[in-house]
C-alpha cells in the first residue's frame, strides 16, 4: 500500500514536473514598472485587436505597459531590417516572416528558444511549417507566428448576391463550379458590357493563386529548378493556370478594369473576391451594412485533384527586439507566453466582434486544437470560417523557395503579365516566357 | 588711417574670422553627414549585394549589369522622359495662357483668379492624390459619370488609371493641374516686368494682341521660361507620391504601365531588399538630375536686356 501510494506521488510530481515545463521556462516579473513599444501594422481590425487585447495583458502583468505604435503596412515593411541596421526599431516588432526570406534572423532579433522554452516545447504551442523562415541555422526560433490572412485562400463573396443569383457557396467545389458561379452572379448593362462582375481577382492574389494551380497539377519542380535558379513558366501546366483566369476576362465574368477591388468589392461591382478570409474582417469593419461570408478556394483542375496553396504566403509573426535586456526583456517574454499558454484570450478577441475584427489562419497549434472541441453553440460562423482556413489550409501549404520577394516576384512580375493578358495586350505564351526569363534573372542574380 | 587705426581694426576682425570659420566648419560638418557622406556610401552600395544587416557582398558591376538588361528599368526610364516632355510642355503652355488671361484683369478680379489657380499648390499632394483616384474610379467615378452623361462615351472605356494606356497621363493630369497656380503666379511676376512702353510701341505700329504676345511677352519671358522647364523637368525625373499615392497595390501599375524610376527603386531597395540595385539606379537617376541643374545653370548664365 505504502509501496503504492509513493509509486503515485512520484507520477504525480512527475506529471507536474511535465505541466511546469510545458508552460516553459518560468520569467519574472519585471521588479520595475516597464514601457514596451510594440510596431504594429496599422489596419483597423488589428489595431483594435491589439488594443482590447493590452489591457487583458496588463491587468495579468502590471508592471509591463504596451505602447502600441500602428505603422502603415509600407512603411512597416520598408523600414523593418533597415531600423533593425540602425539600431532604433521598436522593443516588440509586428512583421510577416516573408519578408526575413533568406536572412540570418539570429543577426536580427532575441531568441526566443531556448529563452522562453525549448524548441521541442515552442513547436507544441506554434504549427511548424510557419517556423521556416524565423527559425536560425542552429534550429533556434527568433519569433512568434501567430497568424497568417491566408491570401489566396479562397473567396469573400456578398451573401446577398449569391442568394438573388440561386447560388450556393457549399455548392462550389471546383473551378468548374466557380465558372459557372460567376456566370450566374454577373450583371450585364443593356449594351452587354459588364455591370456588375461575377468575380474579382486581387492583385497579388491573382498571381499566387497562378502559382498554387500550377503547383496543385504537380508541375512545383517544372516551374522552379533550384539546383539552377531557373523559373520556367512555359510548361503546359502553367499554360492551363493562365487559361483558366483568362476565360473569366473571355466569358466576361470578370472586368479587369473595374477598379481597385477594395473599392469595387464592397461597392458591389463585383460578386465574390479572390483574396484571404482576412478580408472578411476587413470588409465588415469599413463596410458594417454589408454581409458577407467565405468559401474556400477548390483544387485545380478538379475536385479531387490535391489542394496546394501559398506559394507565397506570409505570416503575421511577433519578434522581439535584440537590444532588449533585463525588465524589458522579461516583459516582452511574458507577452509572448501569455499569448502562447493562452491563446483563446489573444485570439477570439477579433472573431467574437461585431463586426469582426479579422478572420485568418491561426498558426498557434493549442488554440486551434481548443476551438476544434469548441460547442457549436459557442462557435461562430467566423471562428468557424478560421478553423476550416486552419484546418484545410495550413496543411495544404507549399510555399516555394524561391528568393525573390513578394513584391517583386508577384508585383512587379507575374501580376503585370497577367494583366497583359488579360487586356489582350500580350498572349498567354509571350507572358509566361517574359515571367520565366525575368524572374531566372533575378533568382541568378541572388544567389549570386 | 593711422598704425593704431589698422591695429585697432586687425584686433576687431579676428574674433569675426573665428566666428565665421566656426559656423563655416558646423555648415560643413553637417553638409558631410547629410550630404556627401549618404552620398559615397550610396556608390559603395552599388558595388555591393546587400539587405544592410545580414547580407553583404562585393559584386562589382553586376548591380549596372543587371539594370541595363532589366526591362523594367527601361520601361520606367521611358515613363520619366514621357512625364518629362508632357509635364513640362502642357504645363507651361497651360501656365502661359492663363497668366496672359489673368494679366488682363485689374484689383479685386486679378486677386482673385491668381488666389484660385494657386489653391491646389498649397494642397497635400497626398490628399489631392487620394481625391482623385475617386474622380478617375472607373464606372461609377464622378468623371466617368460626367463624361458619360456630357459625350455619351460608354462608361465602359473611361477607365482612367486602370487602363494601361491612360493611367500615366491621368496622373500627369491630375499633376499639371494641382502646379498650373504657381507656374502661372511666376509668368504673372515676369509679366508685370515687361515695361509698358514696348506693348504702347507695338500698338502704335499696330500690332495685334497676339503679335504683342509672340513678339514681346513670350521673348522677355524666357528667364521664367528656363527656369521652369528646368524645375519640371527635374520634379518629372523625381516623380513618386502621386504615382504612388493613385496606383495603389501594386504601385506602378497596371500591368507597370505607371512604373517611375523613383518607384523601381524604393521597391527594389526596400520591398525587394536589394539595396545594392536600389542604389545603383538612383545613381542613374543622379546622372540624370545633375545634367538637368547643368543645363538649368547654363540657362541661368545667360542675360537678357529689355
Amino acid at each position: 500500500m505504502k509501496h503504492l501510494r509513493n509509486v503515485l506521488l512520484v507520477a504525480l510530481l512527475l506529471l507536474l514536473a511535465l505541466s511546469v515545463g510545458a508552460q516553459g521556462k518560468n520569467i519574472p516579473e519585471p521588479k520595475a514598472k516597464v514601457k514596451l513599444d510594440w510596431w504594429y501594422q496599422d489596419w483597423s481590425g488589428g489595431i483594435n485587436w491589439i488594443k482590447e487585447y493590452i489591457p487583458v495583458f496588463e491587468k495579468k502583468h502590471p508592471n509591463v505597459a504596451i505602447n502600441l505604435i500602428p505603422v502603415p503596412f509600407g512603411d512597416l515593411y520598408a523600414k523593418f531590417i533597415p531600423s533593425i541596421a540602425q539600431g532604433n526599431e521598436a522593443d516588440i516588432l509586428f512583421g510577416y516572416d516573408e519578408w526575413l526570406l533568406g536572412k540570418d534572423v539570429s543577426k536580427l532579433f532575441t531568441p526566443l528558444t531556448p529563452t522562453l522554452m525549448s524548441k521541442e516545447e515552442f513547436k507544441e504551442y506554434v504549427y511548424t511549417p510557419p517556423l521556416k523562415n524565423v527559425t536560425a541555422k542552429d534550429g533556434n526560433i527568433y519569433g512568434l507566428p501567430a497568424l497568417t490572412g491566408a491570401n489566396a485562400f479562397g473567396f469573400t463573396y456578398h451573401k446577398d448576391l449569391f442568394k438573388q443569383a440561386g447560388v450556393s457557396a457549399a455548392a462550389v467545389k471546383s473551378w468548374d463550379d466557380l465558372k459557372a458561379a460567376s456566370k450566374k452572379l454577373t450583371v450585364y448593362n443593356a449594351d452587354g458590357t459588364i455591370k456588375r462582375s461575377g468575380i474579382l481577382f486581387t492583385y497579388t492574389e491573382a498571381a499566387n493563386a497562378l502559382l498554387d494551380m500550377i503547383q496543385m497539377q504537380g508541375a512545383r519542380d517544372k516551374l522552379l529548378d533550384k539546383k539552377t535558379n531557373t523559373w520556367n513558366f512555359s510548361i503546359p501546366e502553367a499554360k492551363k493556370a493562365l487559361e483558366t483566369f483568362k476565360w473569366f476576362v473571355d466569358n466576361k465574368t470578370f472586368d479587369p478594369q473595374s477598379g481597385d477591388p477594395f473599392q469595387s468589392f464592397p461597392n458591389k461591382i463585383g460578386a465574390m473576391l479572390l483574396i484571404g478570409p482576412w478580408n472578411v474582417g476587413g470588409t465588415m469593419t469599413n463596410f458594417p451594412e454589408l454581409e458577407v461570408s467565405y468559401l474556400m478556394m477548390p483544387p485545380f483542375p478538379t475536385a479531387n485533384d490535391k489542394l496546394v496553396l501559398g506559394s507565397v504566403v506570409s505570416y503575421g509573426t511577433y519578434f522581439a527586439s535584440k537590444r532588449l535586456k533585463g525588465d524589458k526583456l522579461n516583459g516582452a517574454l511574458l507577452l509572448f507566453k501569455e499569448i502562447m499558454t493562452n491563446p483563446a484570450d489573444f485570439c477570439d478577441i477579433p472573431f467574437y466582434k461585431k463586426p469582426p475584427l479579422w478572420v485568418g489562419a491561426v498558426a498557434l497549434k493549442k488554440y486551434v486544437d481548443e476551438l476544434a472541441k469548441r460547442p457549436a453553440d459557442k462557435m461562430n460562423e467566423f471562428a468557424q470560417t478560421a478553423l476550416t482556413a486552419t484546418q484545410k489550409g495550413l496543411p495544404a501549404i507549399n510555399t516555394l523557395d524561391t528568393r525573390i520577394s513578394e513584391p517583386i516576384l508577384i508585383r512587379q512580375v507575374i501580376h503585370p503579365e497577367m494583366v497583359n493578358v488579360f487586356f489582350g495586350k500580350k498572349s498567354v505564351d509571350d507572358a509566361l516566357k517574359y515571367m520565366s526569363d525575368f524572374l531566372t534573372k533575378q533568382e541568378k542574380q541572388l544567389a549570386q | 588711417m593711422s598704425t593704431e587705426a589698422l591695429l585697432l581694426l586687425k584686433k576687431r576682425r579676428k574674433p569675426l574670422n573665428s566666428f565665421i570659420l566656426l559656423v563655416a566648419l558646423v555648415v560643413l560638418v553637417y553638409y558631410t553627414l547629410v550630404g556627401i557622406w549618404p552620398f559615397l556610401y550610396n556608390i559603395w552600395l552599388t558595388f555591393r549585394k546587400t539587405d544592410l544587416i545580414t547580407e553583404d557582398k562585393w559584386i562589382g558591376l553586376s548591380n549596372y549589369a543587371y539594370m541595363f538588361t532589366d526591362p523594367i528599368f527601361w520601361k520606367a526610364l521611358w515613363h520619366n522622359a514621357y512625364y518629362l516632355g508632357v509635364m513640362v510642355i502642357t504645363g507651361i503652355v497651360t501656365s502661359l495662357i492663363f497668366a496672359a488671361l489673368i494679366y488682363r484683369t485689374k484689383g479685386a478680379a486679378r486677386k482673385i483668379y491668381t488666389a484660385l489657380f494657386f489653391a491646389p499648390v498649397v494642397t497635400s499632394m497626398v490628399a489631392v492624390s487620394l481625391v482623385w483616384t475617386l474622380l478617375y474610379f472607373p464606372k461609377i467615378g464622378l468623371f466617368a459619370q460626367v463624361i458619360s452623361g456630357l459625350f455619351g462615351v460608354s462608361r465602359d472605356k473611361l477607365v482612367f488609371l486602370q487602363g494601361t494606356g491612360s493611367a500615366l497621363l491621368c496622373i500627369m493630369i491630375m499633376d499639371i493641374w494641382r502646379d498650373t497656380g504657381i507656374r502661372t503666379v511666376i509668368f504673372l511676376a515676369g509679366m508685370d516686368e515687361i515695361p509698358d512702353s514696348l506693348y504702347e510701341s507695338a500698338h502704335m505700329d499696330g500690332a495685334s494682341q497676339l503679335r504683342q504676345f509672340f513678339g514681346i511677352t513670350l521673348p522677355l519671358l524666357t528667364p521664367q521660361l528656363a527656369f521652369i522647364a528646368a524645375v519640371y523637368s527635374i520634379n518629372a525625373i523625381r516623380v513618386y507620391v502621386p504615382i504612388y499615392m493613385m496606383t495603389g497595390s501594386p504601385p506602378g501599375g497596371p500591368a507597370n504601365s505607371t512604373m517611375v524610376l523613383t518607384l523601381h527603386m524604393y521597391l527594389s531597395a526596400f520591398y525587394g531588399q536589394r539595396f545594392g540595385y536600389g542604389s545603383a539606379i538612383s545613381m542613374v537617376m543622379f546622372v540624370i538630375l545633375f545634367g538637368l541643374v547643368l543645363l538649368e545653370i547654363r540657362a541661368f548664365q545667360q542675360r537678357w536686356e529689355y
